[in-house]
């Protein structure tokens, strides 16, 4: 029995050696991924090299009134999520850019929106602002709940019911949090999806998201290790229930779910193109200051 | 793409030393005025203007930004702050004070003080807004995609660091340092004539409007960009007192109005921008044309006020 448990572990980690050939881990800093390997055409739906897995779908839906944009998201490591600021420098800068932009610069495999850090209005203007392992602002608005991921990846959403404000937001589970927003709502944590009545509380939104408007939304998911989902829906848009109820339709395993900024700040770009309201009357790209993004970390020639 | 600070500070050097120049030259003009007088008063305008103008900027930072003070604390905020963070009106507004408050000093009035100061101040916002230049994204304008265009109509920012990735931005902060020599050559021509500051002052907030349009790295709250709105505060305020001085005249009031026309055009034309996929050249094209409208009626105003004032004085 010994004996078949150590040749597993052989086994196991030659596989995993294997895998990470060509590849490494990318820093905790504001520089890219490797850049991909294939360009965009319409019709190609999966990006796949030996560190990153991108499939991406549209679903005109009769059920949920509206056409919804998602991508599976699977990664060798966790150093390949990642985010930049529109600037390349700093998180709490003026400065905006279309996501498509920032998205060729670190060569994003897939790159949404993300919490608009710099908005500073209303209940966003103290959100806290944790990036690429470095704090930029460690304040809180305490009626919105945090997304904290870990340096393995992990999700992990902290209500606002919390005490945010004393709250080590640095680490979480002994792990040290890269990445941190301040949008949400949650729609799912630790596979609880929230109920429609505190989804529809403007209060648990920051300032004009309008939870119960048929708004345009940007959705960020853990459905499993190192596995994402990105979902947003078309320029005519949804409730955050509705969205909450397509992220189960694609995920119903799915742990945690949060709502990143939307309207028309809702941009998926894939392999350095928009690939939301394409054909559609959605408007000019918005420029945001900050974006979420994969990355391939497989730099073989 | 790192920020050239080196640069940065002997371009802004480059543009004291002219300021001071100019200031030295408006005030030696001033009947009756010694070398030594002159250079005491300008000494002084340099000095003021900028301990006003970092106070004032911090001000206009407070109101806009207070939420932040109150949670992260009055140390933590401004030890923070980054070039970008200075709201311009604030430290223009604050300079103008510090200008007026060194005439007073020296026992002489402030508004002439101001208008033979007019040439010089124009020339240092020109320096500073060619300075922008060495601040990466800071002075620069969105283009379209795969837009290439020369220098100094747009600049290449290397976001690779060895040149393999370039972006092209609109390079706003040459246009904005054109705009504030242009008024420097209106201040120079006016030869400290009453209300030279006033309307030298004018012309850049005229053209700041539609600058700040169209640049990238704006202070602002919500999608109200601050400085947009502080240069049409400004703006309208000086139509709104040639209202308010032309008395017994027609359509006295006719470029204030047009005013409030144009600045609810603009917010209609600012929400185009970022709602509708209206070509970006068309919408620019109409808030020029709207604001240099805007620049004639001043300028009927200030004829017809001039007129009036001629013929009060002859009566």
């Amino acid at each position: 029995m010994k004996r078949i448990a150590a040749c597993l572990f052989i086994l196991l980690l030659l596989v995993s050696s294997a895998d990470a050939e060509g590849a490494r881990k990318l820093p905790m800093d504001l520089t890219g991924g490797a850049p991909y390997k294939v360009k965009y055409k319409s019709d190609l739906e999966v990006y796949e090299d030996p560190t990153i897995r991108v499939e991406r779908h549209r679903v005109p839906s009769k059920e949920f009134g509206c056409t919804y944009y998602y991508a599976l998201i699977t990664v060798a490591d966790a150093s390949q999520l990642r985010t930049l600021p529109a600037d390349n420098k700093n998180f709490l800068s003026n400065t905006r850019v279309p996501v498509i932009k920032m998205a060729k610069r670190v060569n994003a495999v897939l790159a949404i929106n993300g919490d608009f850090t710099a908005a500073f209005s209303g209940n966003k203007s103290n959100t806290f602002v944790l990036r690429q392992g470095e704090l930029y602002r460690d304040t809180v608005e305490p009626g919105l709940d945090l997304l904290l991921i870990d340096e393995d990846g992990d999700f992990h959403i902290i209500p606002r019911e919390e005490d945010l404000e004393a709250l080590d937001k640095t680490t979480v589970d002994g792990k040290r949090v890269v990445n941190a927003f301040q949008f949400g709502p949650a729609l799912i944590k630790d596979g609880v999806p929230a109920d429609d009545e505190s989804l529809l509380d403007q209060t648990h939104s920051p300032t004009y998201a309008g939870p119960h408007q048929l708004n345009q939304r940007m959705i960020i998911a853990q459905v499993g290790p190192l596995q994402y989902l990105t979902v947003c829906c078309a320029h005519y848009g949804a409730t955050l229930p509705t969205m909450r109820d397509i992220v189960l339709e694609i995920a119903p395993d799915c742990r945690n779910a949060y709502t990143l900024d939307g309207g028309d700040s809702t941009q998926m770009v894939f392999l350095g193109t928009k690939i939301n309201n394409v054909n559609e009357d959605g408007g000019a790209d918005r420029k945001v200051t900050d974006i979420i993004y994969f990355a391939s970390a497989n730099f073989e020639e | 793409m790192e920020n050239n600070m080196t640069a940065y500070s002997w371009m802004m050097a480059g543009g004291v030393a002219g300021c001071a120049a100019l200031a030295y030259a408006g005030a030696r003009k001033r009947p009756g005025a010694s070398a030594g007088k002159a250079a005491a008063l300008t000494a002084l305008e340099i000095l003021l203007g900028f301990v006003f103008a970092a106070l004032c900027a911090a001000a206009a930072l407070l109101l806009i930004r207070f939420r932040n003070v109150e949670a992260v604390g009055f140390e933590k905020f401004f030890s923070g702050l980054t070039l970008e963070d200075v709201p311009f009106f604030g430290a223009v507004a604050g300079f103008t004070l510090g200008v007026y408050l060194a005439g007073k000093c020296m026992k002489l009035p402030g508004t002439d003080t101001l208008n033979r100061f007019a040439a010089a101040g124009a020339f240092l916002i020109a320096a500073a807004r060619f300075a922008e230049g060495f601040l990466g994204l800071f002075g620069t304008g969105e283009l379209p995609e795969d837009t290439v265009l020369p220098f100094p109509l747009a600049v290449a920012i290397d976001f690779s660091g060895d040149g393999s990735y370039v972006e092209y931005y609109l390079a706003v902060f040459m246009f904005e340092g054109i705009a504030a020599l242009a008024a420097m050559v209106f201040a120079l021509r006016k030869n400290a004539e009453p209300d030279t500051f006033l309307r030298t002052l004018f012309i850049i907030c005229l053209t700041q409007v539609f600058f700040e349009s169209l640049r990238t790295t704006s202070i602002a709250w919500l999608f109200v960009k601050v400085e947009q709105l502080a240069c049409f505060l400004y703006v309208e305020a000086v139509l709104l007192r040639y209202g308010l001085k032309g008395k017994g005249q027609k359509n006295r009031f006719l470029p204030a109005i047009a005013g409030l026309v144009v600045c609810g055009l603009i917010v209609a034309e600012e929400f185009a921008l970022d709602k509708t996929n209206l070509p970006h050249w068309l919408i620019y094209t109409c808030m020029a044309a709207e604001l240099a409208l805007l620049g004639y009626l001043e300028h009927k105003a200030h004829l017809r006020m001039v007129a009036a004032a001629g013929e009060k004085s002859g009566a």
